[in-house]
This record gives structure tokens, sequence and C-alpha cells, in this order.
């Protein structure tokens, strides 16, 4: 057990000890470290003004760093322990301006220059990992950067642009590799402050035991929802659980019927199995938050958030999955859907935690459509999402999950419409009581985000979209699982 | 819901010599920005002593107050000062070009979010959670919420006036076709980046320094010297730059 919080904050080592653990890395940055390049404009995960980078030992090659963006303002201290954080005071060397800084420049791409500084942090990680990145690339890598003067193109191209390599820097790597993997041989960290305690295990027994002696403690992993309650609500947190240093929650493997996520595990590290398997649902994925919220935000934490507008919920209910759980040396295993109770009520328990999540894979003659509707495209809450999933055996549903967001209290499925559906062939008039059906499923709420008149109709012709892309697929694509055939009388 | 689609390429113009019409020129505080150099108001290195101020706002649209109960508020941890509009010195109304702005609230909540008194602490985070401690009894008002209400009311912010060029009446009445319909505009306030920010240092002789990210150093000087009533000389305002501004 180590008290010490040890990170490099650029090439300096830090050791902390006796912080509050509510302390947010970009507070840290600004007030205790004066490093004010990093800006605060939203303190909310938004606006990406106070990105910096966050490196870690790639968990797939231990001779390479990863580079991830990440929102400082909604980064906790304790987070940060084992890893380096860069912030944009380290990128110029002498007189001489890191390349994507000079593009920026020579791009014109700065106004006010409020936003600069996280648009060169974002643009910055991409390119450390990827050096010649293509427009679709930097639009993703930038998404969760707003900048109200200049207009996005110049600050795009001025990204688009290759940075060459610059003397050094893998003789610098090789020693901050060094320099982490030896803090990563340290036993968990547990350190307080004035009454406040944030402990982060290593290993799941170290977390179900102190969940048992602690029950009140609150748990951690990404910090996307629940640091905003420090930074909106002023709330401080008397005891904090990371999760983000337990291998067995951040572990993510397949067999040949299942795809099985570590609850801890970030958006970033999961989406490319998801995409390669429902590439409908890695596109939805690459519409969560935006960059940084993803490179941080985990799927057990957006599970047991238990927002009705959490984005996965729906589509893995859509897709039957399980969520494994724990409580003390008890684990059990529950379908999703039974998860979610009422308005932020789970089926959770008193020092219970989310262990993974098991998703089958999809056969044949299966297919899952996932429609999110958000006024962004990006980095945008969803009014509506919609998650279809449907079987078919000799033109016939033989299976249907139907699961939305944003249209109850919960993440919920369509019983009446997919009761309807079961037995029955795919059909315009089907489809058209189908969304009637809808109507007896939900009755949705107005806020801002959309009315409930709108809510209901975009999720009755989201329906008629499902049925006319299934159609689609299925005469398009000559491989496709004899899919239907469909008689418009059916 | 659309993305951003590839435009023509929009290349750093570099081909005329310096000092010529159409000479491709770097924004002056250009390498600041990108480095982080570039100091906004809320950068500045700051005394130990300097206190932080938070303001209490009107949780309602519309209301009248009938009390206030601040004495949660002012025995808050960390807690220095608290005034309301009664605190105030000089003139209450910082209307800057018509008047109609209070700087506190007086009687009436008008709008949600309208600061109803200030807090100053020894942390920007006492000061927040110190103004959520007030006890505040209102009756609430309807709200005027839409131009049409508004119209039926005859609620006005501003005397009415009419632009026109040429006779529309006349012009409808001979046209060959006409069309009708209503259209609403969804006019919204532009958000600047930069979160709204100014540092005040009393300095000797009732004078104060104000670091602010304001457009228009001048007004804020002419309406601080007004709120504490002291002459337009007492106040310098300093702006270095700012993290936005959309207005004129
Ligand atoms: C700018 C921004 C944009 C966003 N956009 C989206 C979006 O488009 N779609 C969307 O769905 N969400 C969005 N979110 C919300 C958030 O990012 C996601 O819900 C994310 O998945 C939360 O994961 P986390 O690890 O950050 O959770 P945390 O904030 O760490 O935790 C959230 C809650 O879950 C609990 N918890 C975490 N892990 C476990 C576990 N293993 N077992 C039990 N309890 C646990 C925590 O105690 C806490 O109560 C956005 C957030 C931000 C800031
Ligand atoms: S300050 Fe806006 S994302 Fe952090
Ligand atoms: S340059 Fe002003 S916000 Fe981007």
């Amino acid at each position: 057990m180590t008290d010490t919080i040890q990170f490099l904050l650029n090439d300096q080592l830090i050791s902390l000890t006796q912080v509050n653990p509510n302390l947010t890395l970009l507070k840290y940055l600004r007030e205790q470290q004066l490093k004010s390049g990093t800006k605060e404009g939203c303190a909310s995960g938004d606006c990406g003004a106070c990105t910096v980078v966050s490196v870690e030992i790639d968990a797939k090659k231990s001779d390479r760093l990863v580079y991830k963006s990440v929102n400082a303002c909604i980064s906790l201290i304790g987070q940060m322990h084992g890893k380096q954080v860069i912030t944009v005071e380290h990128l110029k060397q002498g007189d001489r301006l890191h390349p994507v800084q000079q593009q920026m420049v020579d791009h014109h791409a700065s106004q006010c220059g409020f936003c600069t500084p996280g648009f060169v942090m974002s643009s910055y990680a991409l390119h450390q990992n990827n050096p010649q990145p293509n427009r679709e690339e930097v639009v993703q890598a930038l998404a969760g950067n707003l900048c109200r003067c200049t207009g996005y193109r110049s600050i795009i191209d001025a990204a688009m642009q290759p940075c060459e390599e610059i003397a050094g820097s893998s003789e610098r790597e090789q020693s901050v590799i060094q320099q982490l993997a030896a803090i990563a041989q340290q036993s968990s960290l547990d350190f307080q402050s004035q009454q406040r305690r944030f402990f982060s295990p290593k290993t799941t027994d170290e977390l179900a035991d102190y969940l048992v002696e602690n029950p009140q403690a609150k748990l951690v992993a990404g910090g996307t929802d629940l640091v905003l309650e420090v930074t909106q609500n002023l709330v401080e947190f008397e005891q904090l659980v990371y999760l983000g240093q337990l291998e067995a929650l951040t572990t993510i493997y397949e067999n040949d019927q299942q795809i099985v996520i570590g609850a801890a595990a970030s958006y970033c590290d999961f989406e490319p199995l998801l995409k390669k398997h429902y590439p409908e649902l890695g596109a939805m994925i690459s519409r969560i938050g935006a960059t940084q919220v993803r490179n941080t935000g985990t799927l057990g934490g957006n599970i047991a958030n238990a927002s009705p507008i959490g984005d996965m919920p729906p589509a893995l209910i859509a897709l039957g999955a399980r969520v494994k759980l724990q409580q003390g040396d008890k684990i059990r295993e529950i379908a999703l859907q039974d998860y979610f109770i009422d308005y932020k009520k789970t089926q959770l328990k008193t020092a219970e935690f989310i262990l993974s999540i098991q998703i089958n894979k999809l056969k044949s003659n299966q297919r899952l459509k996932v429609y999110k509707l958000s006024k962004r495209f990006d980095d945008d809450i969803s009014a509506v999402l919609a998650a279809c999933f449907i079987e078919l055996e000799d033109q016939t549903i033989s299976k249907i999950r139907i699961a939305f967001g944003g249209m109850a209290a919960i993440p919920k499925r369509a019983s009446h419409c997919e009761k309807f559906l079961l037995g029955k062939s795919l059909s315009q008039n089907n489809i058209d009581q189908a969304k009637r059906a809808l109507a007896k499923d939900f009755s949705p709420m107005s806020d801002v985000r959309a009315s409930a008149d709108y809510r209901m109709l975009a999720a009755q012709n989201i329906l008629q979209r499902f049925y006319l892309e299934i159609l689609s697929v299925d005469q398009t694509e000559e491989d496709s699982c004899h899919l239907i055939r469909v008689s418009e009388n059916a | 819901m659309r993305r951003l689609k590839e435009s023509d390429s929009n290349k750093p113009a570099d081909k005329c010599p310096q000092g010529q019409v159409g000479h491709s020129r770097k924004h002056e505080s250009a390498e600041q920005h990108v480095t982080g150099e570039a100091h906004y108001t809320d950068d500045r290195v700051i005394s130990t002593n300097l206190l932080f101020a938070a303001v209490g706002q009107s949780p309602v649209a519309h209301a009248k107050i009938k009390s206030i109960d601040l004495s949660a508020v002012r025995q808050a941890a960390g807690v220095k000062a608290v005034i309301t509009v009664d605190d105030v010195p000089g003139d209450i109304d910082i209307g800057p070009v018509f008047p109609g702005d209070l700087v506190l609230a007086k009687d009436n909540l008008e709008y949600v979010g309208q600061p109803i008194f200030a807090v100053a602490a020894t942390s920007q985070e006492l000061a927040k959670k110190a103004t959520r401690l007030v006890v505040i009894e209102y009756q609430e008002l309807p709200p005027v919420l839409s131009i049409t209400d508004a119209l039926e009311q005859q609620s006005f912010v501003r005397p009415s006036y009419v632009m026109q060029r040429g006779d529309s009446q006349q012009g409808l009445e001979q046209a060959k076709n006409k069309l009708k319909g209503q259209i609403k505009i969804g006019g919204q306030e532009h958000f600047y980046l930069e979160g709204q920010v100014a540092i005040a240092e009393p300095l000797e002789n009732d004078e104060f320094l104000i670091y602010s990210s304001t457009q228009h150093p001048s007004e804020v000087q002419k309406l601080v010297a007004e709120v504490l009533h002291v002459s337009l000389n007492k106040v310098t305002v300093e702006t270095r730059r700012m993290g936005g501004a959309f207005w004129w």
C-alpha cells in the first residue's frame, strides 16, 4: 500500500501525499503548479479547453506509450497515479514550436486563443499515435474541442499536416516508460486528507473487501459522470474508490459466442472490437461524448450511472447483454434489462459493483441497428436512442428486441411493439401496426432536448427506417443471411 | 447532425512578398496562444489575501421578493462579506446603454440567474457553496416568455420603433402571388469560451485597479465608479486580451 500519488508532470516526477481526493487535475495544474496554459471553459467536459494528454504504457506492448487526450476539468488527481500528464507548456523545445503548434500558427487557427491550447493538445495526442492522420481521424480527434471564434476549417487544416519526428523523442519515451513502470510496480494507492480518502485497489478482492467495510464509498471509473458532481454541484466525496488500476475490471476478451468487457474498460479500448462485430454500434459509440470523454469514460460507469439517456444500455439490452456483479465474495449474473428498476434505481446492492458485461455475438440471421438522435453530431446527449435487434427465420421474425433510451425513466424495451412483431413477417403493414404499438409502450417526457411528441414521432420513424434499412440490406447484399423477402401485403 | 465536410483547402497564402497586400501575417499573439503563454484574466498570479466573489442568483423567471434571509450565508465557512443592493453606495443601475439593468436585484426578480446578492470568501468553492445557503421568500409572478405574450400584455423592453422602406402594404396588395406564414428565429446569445471574470484590487486613496475580460474597459470604469460613488479617475481598468467576444 502506498499513500503517495506519483505521476510525471511533463518530465518532472511528482509525489503527492495529503491532497483532497476531490481535487481536479485542472485545479491542481492551474492553482498549485501555476501552469495556466490549460484553460477552464466549462468545467463539465464539454468544451475541451482543459485538454491535456495522459500517457500510459500500452497494455499490449510494454515498450510503447499510448497518448490520450483527456479533460483535466473532470479528472481527479488520484486518477493520474502512474501516468504521465503532458500539458501545453511542454511542447515547445527552446525557441522551437512543436510542429502541431507551428501548423496552428501558419494556418491562422487561433483568434481569441482561449480554445487553442486545448486544440493543440488534442492534435498532439493524435499525432503521437498517428503521425499522418486523415481528415476523418482529425475531425474525430478534435470533436471534443469547441472554438467559438476561428471556425474549424483552419484548425482542421492545421491538424491534418503530418508531423516530422522530433529529435530525441524516442529516448525521452524510453525514460518515461521506465519511470512509469517503476510506479506500476507499487501496490494499491490509498491516501487521505481532511477526512477524505481515496483508494485505488489492484485486485478485486481488495476492492470487494474494502466496499464491505466502507459501504458508503463512492466508486469512480472514468469520472466523466461522477466528477461533474464535484465541479457543478460542489459535492465533496468523503471516500472515493478508483477502478482504473484493476486489471480484472479493465480486461476485454472474446470467445466464439461472446464478447466480455470489463466494467472499467474505457470506450477507446472496447470500441474497435464492438465495431468489428456490430458496425452500427461502433458508429454510435464514436458519437458518445467525444474523444476526451471516450478516452476515460467506461462501460460500467455508463450502466451504473443509470441515466435514462445513457447510450450503451439500450444497445446492449437489444443484444441481450448480461452483467456480472460482485459483492463481498458473492458473484451473480443478471440480464442487463433487469438491472434498471426505476429512475436512477438499479439492482446494485450496497457494496456491490459491476465486474463485467457479456454480449452475445450475432448469428448470420441476426442484425443490430442503432440510431442516435441528438442536436449535434458529436459530443451531445441523445434525445432518443433506439437499438433494434432482429432475427429472421424463413422470412418470419423469430427474435426481436427493441430498446429505447430517452423514452422512459430507464432504458427500456418496447414490449408491446416486440410482441406484435414476433412471429410475423417484416412488412410495411406490420411495421405500421408496430409503430402504433409503441404508443402503448412509452409516454415520453418533454425537456430541453425534445418534446414528448417529437420523441414519440421520432421513435416511430426510426422503426420505419429500421424496416427500410433491413429491407435494403437484404436486397443489396447477396450473402445476407437468408433474410427477408418482403411482400407488401403480408 | 451533419458532419463537417471537406471544403476547398485553405492553405496559407504566402506568395506575396512581405509588406504587400495579400501577404499572410500571423496573428500577433499566435505563438502565445499555441504555447499557452497568452495570459487571460484568470491566469494572473494572485495575491494570497485575494477574496473570491460569487453571486446568489434568482431561481425563477419572475417574482416579487418578500424576504431574503442571509444569516446562514454569513456564517458559512470562509465567508468574509455578504452584500445586497442596499449596500451599494452609488448607482444601482448598470445598464450600459439604456437604464434598467440592476447590479443586484431589488424588490423584483426578472430572470432566472439574476444576481441577488454577492459573497466574498476565502476560496471560489466556499464562496459558491455559501450562496446556496440563502433562504428567499418570494411570490412568483407569471413570466412573459414569448413575443405573442409580450404583445398581448403590451410588455416592452424598449419603446417600439418601426424599420421600413417603401410601401409594403401597397406592394402586397398589388402582388400577383401572396405567401402567408410565420417564421420564428431562435436567437441565441453568443457563447464565448472564456468565463466571465474580473479581479479588483483596492489601492491607496480609495482607488481601484480592475483586470477585466471585457470588450469595453472604459464602460466598466464608468459603471464601477458610479456604483461605488467615486470619480472616474479612481478606477483603472486593464484588459490584456479576451477569450472571445461577439458584440459590436
Ligand atoms: C461531455 C460529456 C459528454 C457525454 N456524452 C455522453 C453520450 O453521448 N452518451 C452517454 O451515454 N454518456 C455520455 N456522457 C456520460 C458519461 O461519459 C458516460 O456515462 C460514461 O460511460 C461514464 O463512465 P465513467 O467511467 O466516466 O463513470 P464515472 O463517472 O466514473 O461513474 C459513473 C457512476 O457509475 C458508478 N460506477 C462506475 N463504475 C462502476 C462499477 N464498475 N460498478 C458499480 N458502479 C460503478 C460510479 O460510482 C458513479 O455513480 C458524457 C459525459 C460528458 C462529460
Ligand atoms: S473546461 Fe470545458 S472540457 Fe474541461
Ligand atoms: S479562438 Fe476563440 S474560442 Fe477558439
